[in-house]
C-alpha cells in the first residue's frame, strides 16, 4: 500500500510539474537577409556630372585610361584620379553615379553602369563630365513597384534573430524575391587592345574590342556597338549560363568566368559573340585571364561562391574549340590576376600578391620570383610599359614598380576610409 | 540504453566504487565520517521541445566532507545523456551541499541537498562541427539512506534538475549557406531526477 501510495504521489508530482519539466531551445541565427533597393526612375535617370574629388571609402573595381586612375566606390560612382606620376596620385574628381560598379573607357567616352542602365559619358575633361547618352535597361532589373520605382538591387544586411528550435527560421527573406549579387569581376593588364581604349582588372562585368562593349550579368552577354558621338545601340543579348563573374578579351576572344567555368566565345562577328568551348570545374569564383595559348583561372572558395576549391587552373587554349588542363596549383584563396610577358600575377587576399614565371607550365609553383604579405590583395592591373602593378585590396590601392621582378618598389598607397 | 551501456554503468557505479572504499578514511559509524564517496546512477524524467516525454540516464561521481553532524561539502563530476537519441550530452562538474538527518539506530539516513555546476555539452553525432560553451546548473534533491554495513550505504535520491547548455553549429553546407552565417543553440533542460547508488 506504501508503495502505491509512494507512486501516485510521484505521478502526481510529475503531471503537476509539467510546465517545469519542459525542454525549451532557441536558436539563433546569424544570417545575410538580402533587403530590396527601389529607386525611382526621375532619381535614377538624374544627369550624372563630375563634383568635386572625395575621400575613397571603398575600393571597387579599377581602370586605367591614359593617365587616369579610375577607382570604383561601390554603387556611389567613380573618383577619377591623376596618375601621371603614380608615386603622387591626385584625386581630381568624383563622378556621382547611382548603382555603379562597373567601367570602361573608349576614346574619352566612359561606359558605366548605373543600376539597369547603360551610360555613356564624356570623360575629355575629367573635371567637367557630362552626360552623352543613356540606353535604359540595359541590364536586368529585379521587378517593378507602381509606388517605389524600379527594383534595382538587393542590398545584403547582417542580420541576427532568434527563433524556438521548433520553428523553422530565415526564410523570410526568400518570399518570392530573386538574388542577385553584383558583386565580383576584375580585368587583368594585358596588352591593351589599343591606345584609345583603357585597361581594366580579371574581375571586370565590361569590356571593349573594336568599336564594341561586351557586359556580363549573372546569365547574360550583351554587346553594345560604340560611336565616337556617344550613342549606344544594344545589338545582342544571349544567354551563357548562370552566375557569370567575368569577361576577359584577348586577340578577338572573350574569355568568360562562371562559377562553374571557363567559356570562350569569338567575335568574328563582333555584333553576336559566337560560343567557341567550355571548359567546366568544380563550383567556385573564378577570374580568367589568357595570353592567347593559355588560359589562367583561378578558382576561390567563400560563402558567395559555394565552392571549396583555392587553386589556379592552367588551360591549354592553343585549340580555343578543345580548352585541354594543363595542371592546377594549389593557392590561398586566390582572386584576381593578370598575365604580362611570361609573369603571371596572383592577388591571393588577405596573403598578398605573388609574381611567378610561366616559363614551364607544369612547374609554376617552383618559379616563384616575388611574394608580399604585408597587405590584402583583391585585383590587380598590370601596366606593361611602365612596368608598375597597380593592386586593389580591402584596405586601398596600392601601385609598385617592378622593373626588378624579384624586388619591387612601392610608388604610392591610397589609402580607403572603410579601413583606416 | 543498451547492453554495453549498462554494464558501462555497472562498472562505474559498483566496480570502481568498491575499490575507491581505501580512500574511505572516516571512522566507522555510528560515529560521523570525516569524508564520503559516492557513485550513482540517475534516471531523468522530463518533456522534450515538441512534446513527447523522454528519460535521460547519467551518472555521477562525487566525494566529499563532513563539516559537522549534519552537513557536507563536496563535489564531482556527472554524465547526462539529455537527447539520448541525437547522443546529445552534458558533462558538469559541480559541488554540492547536503543537510543530513539521522535516524541511527533504525540504520536510516536522511538528506537534503543542492548542488550547483558549470556544464559543457557534448554530442556524438556533431561532434568536431560545433563549438560548445560552458552553461550552468542547479540541481536540489532529497535523498534517504539504508545502511548496508558499517561502511556502505545504499542510497535512493528524488530531486529537480536545471542545466543549460548552447553550441554554435559549425555544420558546413546546412540548405542555404549562402545567407546563413552562424547559428547558436541554447538549450535549456529539465528534469525531475532519479538517482539511486552506493554512498561510502
Amino acid at each position: 500500500m506504501k508503495n502505491i501510495s509512494f507512486g501516485l504521489l510521484i505521478s502526481l508530482l510529475v503531471i503537476s510539474l509539467t510546465s517545469c519539466l519542459k525542454d525549451t531551445c532557441e536558436n539563433v541565427y546569424t544570417y545575410q537577409r538580402y533587403d530590396p533597393v527601389f529607386v525611382k526612375p526621375e532619381i535614377l535617370r538624374q544627369k550624372i556630372a563630375a563634383t568635386s574629388s572625395k575621400e575613397l571609402v571603398t575600393t571597387g573595381k579599377i581602370y586605367v585610361y591614359g593617365d587616369y586612375l579610375l577607382i570604383n566606390e561601390p554603387d556611389l560612382g567613380i573618383h577619377v584620379v591623376d596618375n601621371k606620376i603614380p608615386a603622387n596620385p591626385r584625386f581630381i574628381s568624383f563622378i556621382k553615379i547611382p548603382g555603379n560598379s562597373d567601367l570602361a573607357v573608349r576614346n574619352g567616352l566612359l561606359y558605366v553602369d548605373s543600376y539597369v542602365d547603360l551610360v555613356v559619358l564624356d570623360l575629355k575633361n575629367p573635371q567637367d563630365v557630362k552626360e552623352l547618352y543613356r540606353v535604359e535597361n540595359a541590364f536586368p532589373s529585379y521587378g517593378k513597384d507602381e509606388k517605389l520605382g524600379l527594383l534595382v538591387a538587393y542590398k545584403p544586411a547582417g542580420v541576427t534573430e532568434t527563433f524556438p528550435c521548433s520553428e523553422n527560421s530565415g526564410n523570410s527573406f526568400f518570399d518570392g524575391n530573386v538574388i542577385w549579387s553584383r558583386e565580383s569581376s576584375l580585368t587583368s593588364g594585358l596588352k591593351t587592345p589599343s591606345g584609345t581604349v583603357g585597361i581594366g582588372g580579371s574581375t571586370a562585368r565590361f569590356t571593349m574590342n573594336q568599336g564594341f562593349l561586351y557586359t556580363v550579368t549573372t546569365s547574360n552577354l550583351t554587346a553594345f556597338k560604340l560611336e565616337d558621338s556617344g550613342i549606344t545601340k544594344q545589338v545582342s543579348t544571349q544567354n551563357v549560363g548562370w552566375n557569370i563573374e567575368t569577361i576577359y578579351p584577348f586577340e578577338g576572344l572573350l574569355f568568360i568566368g562562371s562559377q562553374t567555368g571557363m567559356y570562350i566565345y569569338g567575335i568574328d562577328n563582333p555584333e553576336k559573340p559566337a560560343l567557341l568551348s567550355t571548359f567546366e570545374h568544380w563550383r567556385a569564383c573564378d577570374p580568367v585571364v589568357s595570353d592567347g595559348k593559355t588560359a589562367f583561372v583561378t578558382l576561390r572558395d567563400g560563402t558567395e561562391c559555394e565552392g571549396f576549391l583555392n587553386q589556379l587552373d592552367v588551360i591549354n587554349v592553343s585549340d580555343v574549340r578543345k580548352p585541354k588542363l594543363i595542371k592546377s596549383y594549389s593557392l590561398h584563396h586566390p582572386i584576381g590576376l593578370s598575365i604580362n610577358q611570361g609573369l603571371l600575377f596572383i592577388c591571393e587576399d588577405d596573403k598578398g600578391i605573388k609574381l611567378f614565371d610561366t616559363k614551364d607550365l607544369n612547374a609554376i609553383d617552383k618559379n616563384l620570383i616575388y611574394q608580399d604579405k604585408s597587405f590584402s590583395a583583391v585585383d590587380i592591373i598590370v601596366l606593361e610599359e611602365a612596368k608598375i602593378a597597380i593592386i586593389t585590396g580591402e584596405d586601398g590601392i596600392w601601385q609598385f614598380n617592378y622593373k626588378n621582378p624579384a624586388k619591387w618598389e612601392l610608388l604610392s598607397n591610397i589609402k580607403s576610409k572603410t579601413n583606416d | 540504453m543498451t547492453k554495453k551501456g549498462l554494464c558501462f554503468h555497472f562498472f562505474l557505479l559498483i566496480i570502481l566504487p568498491f575499490f575507491l572504499r581505501s580512500q574511505d578514511i572516516g571512522a566507522p559509524l555510528p560515529v560521523v565520517k570525516s569524508n564520503y564517496l559516492t557513485g550513482q546512477f540517475s534516471m531523468g524524467y522530463g518533456f522534450y521541445l515538441n512534446g513527447g516525454d523522454l528519460f535521460s540516464p547519467g551518472f555521477e561521481f562525487k566525494a566529499g566532507k563532513f563539516l559537522s553532524k549534519n552537513l557536507s561539502w563536496g563535489g564531482g563530476i556527472a554524465y547526462t545523456q539529455f537527447k539520448p537519441l541525437d547522443g546529445f550530452y552534458g558533462i558538469s562538474l559541480l559541488s554540492e551541499l547536503r543537510y543530513f538527518l539521522r535516524e541511527e539506530s533504525k540504520n536510516w539516513r536522511f538528506s537534503g541537498v543542492a548542488d550547483l555546476g558549470v556544464g559543457i555539452g557534448g554530442s556524438r553525432l556533431q561532434s568536431g562541427w560545433a563549438t560548445y560553451k560552458p552553461g550552468p546548473r542547479i540541481y536540489t534533491g532529497i535523498a534517504v539512506y539504508k545502511k548496508l554495513d558499517d561502511k556502505i550505504r545504499l542510497m535512493l535520491e528524488l530531486g529537480y534538475l536545471y542545466q543549460y547548455l548552447s553550441y554554435k553549429d559549425n555544420t558546413p553546407g546546412r540548405g542555404w549557406q549562402f545567407f546563413q552565417t552562424e547559428s547558436i543553440l541554447k538549450y535549456n533542460f529539465r528534469r525531475i531526477q532519479l538517482k539511486t547508488g552506493v554512498f561510502f
